[in-house]
């Protein structure tokens, strides 16, 4: 038992234990896709194997979190090489590269409309309404309100500082 | 040695990106744009093809497999919002995904775009490891459809802000599903910017999209 408790003592502490079981529960998922034939890839498996551990209580979230993040993190880094894959198409530097950013840009206006009004209606039909992130946001609003009353600053100027605050976020 | 050069320039390049993002702060200045960018410079200018600066880095490639199994805990970290939206979720994310398909589908047929460019560009709206998963199911060419994940990352986050002004959308949930399923991490980024929850749901949504998708993805590639 002494050993088990440094053990989890370490995978606590060490990010790179925690890379290393990140990567134990792929290699697992990977196996089971095998086993298993379906046409899913093992990190799917492995995802849902942390999930259903995670719920059962058999692994804590401290034992995998900075691990996993360390691979999210820098997710970007992953993907750069598949990106040079360009090199091999100089045609997408001429007029197909324009109309693949067309279909791109036009197909992901579609998306987010569509995205934006299910999301819309579906809060407004549903019993339960969206109460926790609208009374929250009122909450903000509301303290955002007070607290510029106590310095002594206009609605006016407050609304102007909370379209500057969202335009900042959106560029 | 040459191994070492490529992965060493590719990990160069990444943290140059990511100081100079950190200083400026333009939408330019994204390593996903200045990284590939001073890849390819370097590539043209050495005369390197893809295929040799490829098998030296394959490796990085790899490391999407177990990235992908790091997914689990935002979503075990955001169950409370699940619980509480699945449904209203589920439609949006099975909406939002049969849109992507759709009208990349219907805008390729109309520009002429064909074969396996369209096939590679249909999977653009998830997170990337997810959408090269889909396109080798689709048979598309995954490494392209990276490519296209990452402009559509660029594309949708410029336009998302735009769009949040002119939809009608008022709640969190909502914004942060817009980014999620419109723009995956560039958009999960934008949406920390508005707020917790809206990065929130934009985090969730984004590994959701991609989980559905690719447990859907044999059975559209039978279909297609």
């Amino acid at each position: 038992m002494p050993l088990f408790v440094a053990l989890r003592r370490h995978l606590r502490a060490s990010r790179l234990a925690q890379i290393g079981l990140v990567m134990g529960f792929w290699l697992v998922g990977n196996g089971v896709a095998r086993l298993t034939g379906w046409p899913v890839p093992g990190g799917i498996f492995g995802m849902g194997l942390v999930l259903i551990l995670l719920a059962a209580g058999g692994l804590n979230l401290r034992s995998l979190r900075r691990g996993a993040d360390w691979f999210l993190a820098d997710m970007l880094l992953f993907f750069i090489p598949a990106v040079l894959a360009v090199l091999n198409y100089p045609d997408l530097a001429g007029m197909l590269g324009v109309k693949i950013v067309a279909i791109i840009g036009v197909s992901t206006v579609l998306v987010m409309a569509v995205t934006a009004l299910v999301i819309e209606w579906g809060l407004k039909l549903s019993p339960i309404r969206d109460e926790r992130s609208s009374s929250l946001g009122a909450r903000r609003r509301a303290a955002d309100a007070a607290g510029a009353r106590a310095n002594g600053v206009s609605a006016r100027r407050l609304r102007a500082i909370s379209t500057e605050r969202y335009n900042n976020g959106m560029d | 040695m040459q191994a070492l050069f490529w992965s060493a320039a590719t990990i160069a390049a990444y943290g140059l990106g990511k100081r100079l993002d950190r200083r400026l702060r333009q939408w330019w200045t994204a390593p996903m744009i200045v990284a590939p960018v001073l890849l390819i410079a370097l590539a043209l200018a050495l005369h390197e093809s893809y295929g040799a600066y490829i098998r030296d880095t394959h490796w990085l490639v790899a490391l999407l497999g177990p990235a992908m199994v790091a997914f689990a805990i935002p979503v075990w970290e955001q169950r409370a919002l699940i619980r509480r939206h699945w449904l209203v979720l589920l439609a949006a994310i099975l909406a939002g995904s049969v849109t992507a398909m759709a009208s990349v589908w219907g805008l390729s047929e109309i520009l002429g775009v064909d074969g396996a460019l369209r096939l590679s560009l249909m999977p653009r709206s998830m997170s990337t490891p997810f959408a090269m998963t889909v396109s080798a199911d689709f048979g598309g060419i995954p490494s392209l459809t990276a490519v296209f994940t990452v402009v559509t990352g660029i594309v949708g986050a410029s336009l998302g802000g735009l769009l949040l002004r002119v939809l009608p959308v008022r709640s969190n949930l909502a914004r942060g599903a817009v980014l999620g399923m419109g723009a995956h991490g560039v958009g999960v980024a934008r949406a920390h910017g508005l707020g917790r929850e809206e990065g929130s749901v934009a985090g969730l949504v984004m590994v959701l999209v991609g989980v559905v998708n690719v447990l859907a993805a044999p059975l559209v590639a039978w279909l297609l």
